[in-house]
């Protein structure tokens, strides 16, 4: 790896880490799924300081082209992230769906208990009228 | 929740943009089904249908977004857990079942001789065309559902089924499908215990409006989900501690 190309990554890496952190720090990211970011951003910044062992070791491993390695690594990290996601997602479907129907089921029964109190409310006026003319004669009366 | 009192059952009618249907199918269905408690779920209607359905006596449980068919019936679980019914009723809210069938339905469920009904159009009657690749798809998964239970399946794909109240406590809980229960859910209800029989019924042309699977890539999507839906049931349903069936004391 030429060492200008070195620094590039490295400061790719670090740029990362220093923008993943910043998101979590300013509470736009949660801490979890931080985690991933954050070793993406790591290996970004490491990679270019073990260039000839991470060439070695693709050598060892049979890769004919060395980056190869890095790009492979790079596609798994990158699934997982996703992964992680699809996980998520599901969870969050699966809450909002009860969420929704719970507050389906509790807004019918929010306005059904209105109804009656309106019913009940209307009828104690209705039997509390005649009372009150009956006072006011008394009233009157005396 | 006493038992001396009258038996209470509910219609549970999920209704997606169903306004145009409601006024025909609610009053033919309180006709069939006189004494019977309704309640339409209002999946996120973009037209009339919570207010129509409300306007006809309907009980209306209206979800604030549009959560597919199989949450909107789970939803209707939900509310005759909780208000106590002894007996439930799925059906379309689109007029392709005959509420004649009700009774049938009921009466294998009542009778406590079956936890489920399933109303089957190939026992019964089915007058509407079909095109041959759905209805091909239905026989797959009829047989399939068949050998897996050792009980004849004729339409696992019915929407027109009635539950007693362990079997909706079961469903209510999480065990029932978001979007299209078909023979998975049947297959559930096989390795949780519970008996379900199939009844006679006769299924109609809808009124108005699109139905939920004819268009583009859905039934292929479908096809394929369903097979992943069945593979998961038969590999759960050895780990799987909530799918067993709870006896109501």
């Amino acid at each position: 790896m030429n060492p200008m190309t070195r620094i590039y990554v490295f400061l790719l890496g670090l740029a990362v880490l220093i923008f993943v952190i910043n998101m979590v720090r300013t509470r736009r990211l949660q801490e979890r799924y931080a985690l991933l970011w954050l070793l993406a951003g790591l290996v970004l910044a490491i990679a270019p300081l073990f260039a000839n062992q991470l060439d070695r070791l693709a050598t060892a491993m049979g890769f004919d082209y060395a980056p190869a390695l890095l790009l492979m690594l790079a596609v798994i990290g990158l699934l997982l992230m996703i992964f992680q996601i699809s996980l998520n997602i599901t969870s969050q479907s699966e809450h909002l769906k009860v969420l929704t129907q719970e507050l389906g089921l509790l807004r019918q029964e929010v306005e059904a208990l209105a109804e009656a109190k309106a019913k009940a409310k209307v009828e104690t006026e209705a039997r509390v009228e005649p009372d009150e003319l009956r006072q006011g004669d008394e009233e009157g009366a005396a | 929740m006493s038992t001396e009192a009258a038996a209470r059952y509910l219609i549970i009618m999920p209704a997606h943009n169903e306004a145009e249907n409601l006024p025909r199918v609610l009053p033919e269905m309180r006709v069939a089904a006189p004494g019977f408690d309704l309640l339409v779920v209002n999946d996120g209607s973009n037209d009339r249908t919570a207010a129509v359905a409300a306007s006809m006596g309907a009980t209306v449980v209206s979800l604030p977004v549009n959560l597919g068919y199989g949450a909107a019936v789970q939803t209707g679980f939900r509310y005759a857990v909780i208000h106590g019914y002894d007996l439930g009723v799925v059906m379309d809210a689109d007029g392709q079942h005959d509420p004649a069938g009700i009774h049938g339905l009921v009466a294998a469920v009542a009778g406590g001789g079956a936890d489920v009904a399933v109303g089957s159009r190939f026992r019964g009657r089915m007058d509407y065309h079909q095109p041959w690749v759905k209805r091909l798809g239905m026989k797959v998964f009829a047989w399939t559902a068949s050998r897996i239970t050792g009980r004849t399946v004729t339409d696992p794909t019915s929407g027109f089924q009635a539950f007693n109240r362990d079997a909706m406590r079961f469903f209510a809980r999480d065990n029932y499908p978001v979007d299209y229960p078909d023979a998975d859910t049947l297959l559930i209800l096989h390795y949780a215990g519970f008996r379900v029989v199939e009844v006679p019924v006769t299924m109609r042309e809808r009124m108005s409006g699109i139905s939920r699977m004819h268009s583009g890539l859905k039934p292929i999507y479908y096809v394929g989900k369903m097979w992943l839906a069945i593979a998961m049931v038969l590999l759960r349903q050895k780990t799987h501690l909530s799918a067993q069936r709870v006896v109501s004391a």
